[in-house]
């Protein structure tokens, strides 16, 4: 029974909440049980004490990352709000609601209890965003293609001699070990790091793995099968305990590389099995035109195979970010005071002891925000491109 | 190849370099000797190491006394016995999680995905939350949330919330649930000394509730009507179960044990501890989500027409459901549950988090008592391994049966 | 199309053998010479092992047994004979193949800038005068999802022509296409059979057979069973089954 009211949003309850009796009563239950969970649950939240965040926020942020560096790491999120935002503008005419909720977003961390000097770099990364949207629009597009391309690729050497600095302890940039290094900084590095490195190493897996020759072959299914096949944990364990031992003594990595290298062991493995996939793509007709028109294996592979594979793997590539940020929590198991290590390290300080749950709230927050970004721009990513790769999540 | 006539001018070793068949063996070769290299001077290195801190890899400690305490076990174990008994009971602890999370999440995965995908927009909107929520946090992240903000927020002993309490004249008070931050008690039946008769009839139950399931299959195969026979042997084992029950009156085959509260622990029932608990079900949670859309994928694969055909022909909704529409939902749905069952023995490893002794836990505890860390990684790899390869095996053979027969 | 007297053997095979498994012989002992200048058609039955004897020519795929020959040279596992033997036969697929992420210009010039190391320019120019040759001039920047299937088959033959062969290899160039495009792809062929180019082709299309072959081969079950010029074979089949796989076809 449709009847003729011009009001749609009647009609729109009517079809999708009240459409039959079932469906009434049952959304009368669900709307309770939402009330019963939010008094019981929810409301009590907010009378928690709070406080314990504005006082912990350089902390959770940065780790134990010296005060008066901190503009060296804003330079950085500069960097990346700049060409963050021109890559929004690659794609997008109008402001899309992704970026508009991330800047409202920034705006509203303006009320959280930062410094003066954070607060200022908030405001200039709220221009900078909207400056590199529209900014890239004057370029041809090749040129910006290669603008975007090229400033992703420069970020991480970038950030990593920004923040680690390269002067002695009195000059303009003193150096800053990674010891140092913590809470979101700390986690956001490796995982970007991670990716730099896990990406053209699990292409040579991948293609190890295709390859004709048995051995190669072996090896490369062996690595990617085994370390696949056991728990993250593991392998950060191996470089914790094992590394020290199998170097000789002179060289003594730290626990950051340790925990690198095993990150990095760990994802190339995935991204191998990504790029296989990628591969398997590609029709073998593609390899049969390539030899009859007598280009070698190496030309083959460098001028067809793969400029197809990596143009389907770019949104693989973007959404394995939000893995690989997730999975970098495991690092606080083995003592790095990552965003999740950092709330260990609160939690023990007596004065805070009891607000942990606040913290631990905040830090789901903090992931939900940024891997739900993240997963938004890579379905952006898939459907300019026009690529579905249908990719189950990895649990 | 045969070669008929080689070109006898050309020399031998010329022609050897430039067969295709001579090259990637060539390539191979050198592969194999770079990695030999760089893995034997890996290993001497460790082995070196390990000497000058005067622990040559062996395996013989696994045969001292562990001096470990576990609170979990399903094994006889205490700090006397070796560290391999302690490997057992964190192997034994992982796996028995891992079996009971992979059947609850596949339920509640089922039951997320009815929600997901109900016309009513607030149930199905809940259900997308939720497994937005999952999808965006790390699992690390939900378990330390779960077991610190919610489980150990419990009351103590002291203070512990119960169910159905009763005190007795003594002033021992029992209840049927006791809920605490060590964990619940449950009331749970034991059995008595009337459970050696009720064993008979649990026999007979189970013989009859097997030749149940023979006489249907066999029929459903000679008369083509597929017929839950599973649900039906079911039935009739419980039905029999029953029948005995009532059958032996007053004299019970179980008794109920119910909790006692005391002064800084409870005892009796059945007790699960919040560590066993939180990690069960915070795992159950997440791994549900991403069940769920492995379960829509395999739903929304499977074609429209399908249905339509299927009540075309006159089936029932619920027929053409479980006749047409899920077989072949099943064809797209496994791949992906495959991957994610995987990661569900690998996940229990960040129990080791939340203080619960599951395999990896107990590795770690033996590696700080002993030292033994490369014996124990490689252990402990093997293991893992030796898991993940038996659930691979499986879901392939089970995928195998699922999938279309196509030349 | 014309018989020369003085006829130059280009292709020499020699008990041809080929085993896909152990127990399955694809090729069981094929022998024929081909001619420069020659248009031969293979006519048979699928999995007769026509497809896979045109792929053992170019060295696509391995023969097992038996010696081949192109202009000479013998195709082992010599990489330089195999590499000298690519050079010279050129090919052309059922499904076009043809490389989809670059444009109908940069399908063609890519292996002539990167094989025969040719200047973009050359390449270039070269290119064009092919594309002129098939038709297609002006669809030199689209890409080819852009172009129908004739479009596409037309520029995978100015691919392989780039590279200068001397024999050009057809593996059933025409099926994969739709009735009305067939006729644009077969001119281009005749035209090449016209300009003396060594031609083999596998084809259904018993009409192109008749007007342009100067021989035809008759594969069955991993052998020839007959060859002849088209009068012969058409007009007075010898063997039992020409015969039965003649009147399949051309009674429909």
């Amino acid at each position: 029974m449709v009847s003729k009211t011009k009001n749609s949003i009647t009609f729109w309850l009517r079809k999708n909440l009240f459409s039959s009796w079932f469906n009434t009563l049952l959304t009368v239950a669900v709307l309770w049980c939402i009330a019963a969970v939010t008094s019981k649950a929810v409301l009590p939240m907010f009378s928690m004490d709070w406080s314990v965040i504005g006082y912990n926020l350089k902390l959770i942020t940065t780790g134990s990352y010296p005060a008066n560096q901190l503009w060296r790491v804003w330079i950085c999120i500069s960097y990346i709000s700049l060409f963050g935002g021109s890559s929004f503008g690659y794609g997008y005419r109008k402001l899309p609601v992704v970026l508009i909720l991330i800047l409202i977003f920034q705006f509203l961390l303006l009320f959280l209890p930062f410094s003066f000097l954070s607060k200022a770099f908030l405001c200039a990364n709220i221009v900078l965003t909207l400056l590199g949207f529209y900014l890239i629009r004057v370029f041809a597009k090749s040129t910006q293609t290669g603008i975007i391309i090229g400033a992703w690729l420069l970020l991480l050497p970038f950030t990593f001699i920004g923040i680690y600095g390269f002067t002695g302890p009195s000059g303009f940039m003193p150096k800053i070990t990674t010891n140092y290094w913590g809470g979101l900084l700390l986690s956001m590095i490796i995982s970007l790091t991670s990716i730099l490195f896990s990406f053209p190493i699990g292409l040579l897996l991948a293609i190890g793995r295709r390859s004709n020759l048995k051995l190669i072959k072996a090896i490369c299914t062996a690595f990617i099968e085994i370390v696949r096949g056991v728990p993250l944990i593991t392998i950060l364990f191996i470089g914790y305990l094992i590394i020290p031992l199998a170097l000789p003594s002179s060289l003594n990595p730290s626990v950051f590389i340790r925990a690198m290298i095993g990150i990095i062991a760990f994802h190339s493995a995935y991204m191998a099995e990504n790029f296989r996939g990628g591969f398997q793509g590609i029709p073998r007709t593609q390899y049969e035109a390539a030899i009859s028109l007598n280009l070698s294996k190496p030309k083959t592979m460098i001028l067809i195979i793969l400029p197809q594979v990596l143009k389907r793997m770019i949104p693989v590539l973007v959404s394995s970010f939000t893995g690989t940020l997730k999975d970098t929590s495991l690092i606080s198991i083995i003592g790095l005071l990552d965003l999740i290590g950092i709330s260990s390290a609160i939690a023990s300080n007596p004065k805070y002891m009891t607000s942990n749950s606040q913290v631990l709230l905040f830090m789901a927050l903090i992931y939900f925000i940024l891997c739900y970004s993240i997963s938004g721009a890579s379905n952006k990513i898939e459907k300019t491109l026009g690529i579905t790769t249908k990719q189950a999540a990895k649990p | 190849m045969k070669s008929s006539s080689s070109d006898s001018r050309s020399p031998r070793i010329r022609s050897l370099i430039e067969d295709d068949r001579f090259r990637s063996f060539l390539w191979q070769f050198i592969f194999l000797i770079l990695i030999i290299f760089l893995l034997g001077k890996a290993a001497s290195q460790v082995i070196s190491a390990l000497k000058t801190r005067g622990m040559m890899p062996s395996f013989k400690f696994l045969k001292l006394s562990s001096g470990i305490v576990v609170g979990e076990k399903l094994i006889d174990f205490d700090s006397s016995s070796s560290n391999f008994r302690a490997l057992m009971v964190g192997l034994l602890n992982t796996i028995s999680i891992s079996l009971l999370v992979i059947v609850f999440s596949s339920f509640f995965g089922l039951f997320i995905v009815i929600c997901r995908i109900s016309s009513n927009w607030l149930v199905s909107s809940i259900a997308k939350a939720y497994i937005e929520i999952i999808r965006n946090i790390p699992l690390l992240l939900l378990l330390l949330v779960w077991y610190r903000a919610f489980f150990l927020q419990m009351p103590g002993i002291k203070k512990a919330i119960m169910l159905g309490e009763t005190v007795s004249n003594e002033g021992t008070t029992k209840a049927s649930l006791i809920l605490s931050n060590r964990g619940f008690f449950l009331a749970w039946p034991v059995p008595t000394e009337r459970f050696a008769m009720y064993r008979f009839i649990l026999l007979g139950a189970a013989a009859v509730a097997l030749a149940v399931w023979i006489f249907l299959r066999v029929r459903s195969g000679k008369t083509g009507k597929s017929v839950p026979g599973f649900l039906w042997a079911a039935l009739s084992f419980l039905a029999i179960a029953a029948v005995g029950w009532l059958f032996m009156g007053v004299n019970h085959p179980f008794r109920l044990d119910l909790p006692k509260l005391g002064k800084f622990n409870a005892n009796g029932g059945l007790y699960i501890s919040s560590e066993w608990f939180s990690l069960f079900s915070g795992l159950v949670l997440y791994t549900s989500a991403f069940v769920a859309e492995a379960f829509r994928a395999g739903i929304q694969g499977v074609q429209k027409g399908q249905m339509e055909a299927a009540r075309a022909l006159g089936l029932g909704h619920l027929r053409s459901l479980r006749l047409i529409v899920i077989p072949q939902a099943k064809i797209v749905a496994i791949p992906p549950l495959t991957s994610i069952f995987l990661g569900v023995a690998k996940n229990t490893s960040l129990g080791v988090a939340i203080g619960f002794p599951d395999l990896f836990s107990i590795t770690g505890t033996i590696i700080n008592q002993t030292g033994r860390a490369l014996e124990m990684i490689i252990i402990v790899m093997v293991i893992y391994l030796l898991m993940s390869a038996a659930t691979s095996l499986f879901m392939n053979w089970y995928n195998k049966r699922v999938q279309l027969i196509e030349h | 199309m014309t018989t020369e007297k003085s006829k130059e053997l280009i292709i020499e095979c020699e008990d041809v053998h080929k085993w896909y498994m152990p127990e399955f012989e694809v090729l069981k002992g094929v022998s024929c010479n081909f001619y420069k200048g020659e248009v031969t058609v293979i006519i048979g039955p699928s999995g007769s092992g026509k497809s896979s004897f045109i792929r053992t020519i170019n060295g696509l795929e391995e023969h097992q047994q038996g010696i081949i020959k192109v202009n000479g040279i013998e195709l082992t596992h010599n990489v330089k004979n195999i590499n000298a033997i690519r050079g010279k036969c050129g090919m052309v697929f059922q499904s076009f193949n043809l490389f989809p992420h670059l444009n109908v210009l940069s399908n063609i010039t890519l292996a002539p800038i990167w094989v025969n190391k040719l200047s973009k320019k050359d390449a270039e120019q070269r290119a064009y005068e092919l594309l002129e040759r098939v038709g297609i001039l002006n669809h030199a920047k689209k890409y080819p999802g852009q172009l129908s299937g004739g479009e596409q088959q037309r520029v995978a033959i100015a691919r392989s022509l780039a590279m200068d062969p001397q024999i050009m290899l057809f593996d059933e160039p025409t099926s994969a296409l739709d009735p009305e495009m067939i006729k644009e792809v077969l001119d281009v062929m005749t035209e090449l059979a016209k300009s003396r180019m060594t031609l083999i082709v596998i084809t259904h299309e018993l009409g192109f057979a008749r007007a342009v072959a100067d021989n035809i081969l008759f594969f069955d079950q991993g052998n020839i069973v007959e060859t002849g010029t088209p009068e012969e074979f058409f007009g007075s089949p010898k063997a039992e089954r020409t015969k039965l796989f003649l009147s399949q076809i051309l009674h429909h």
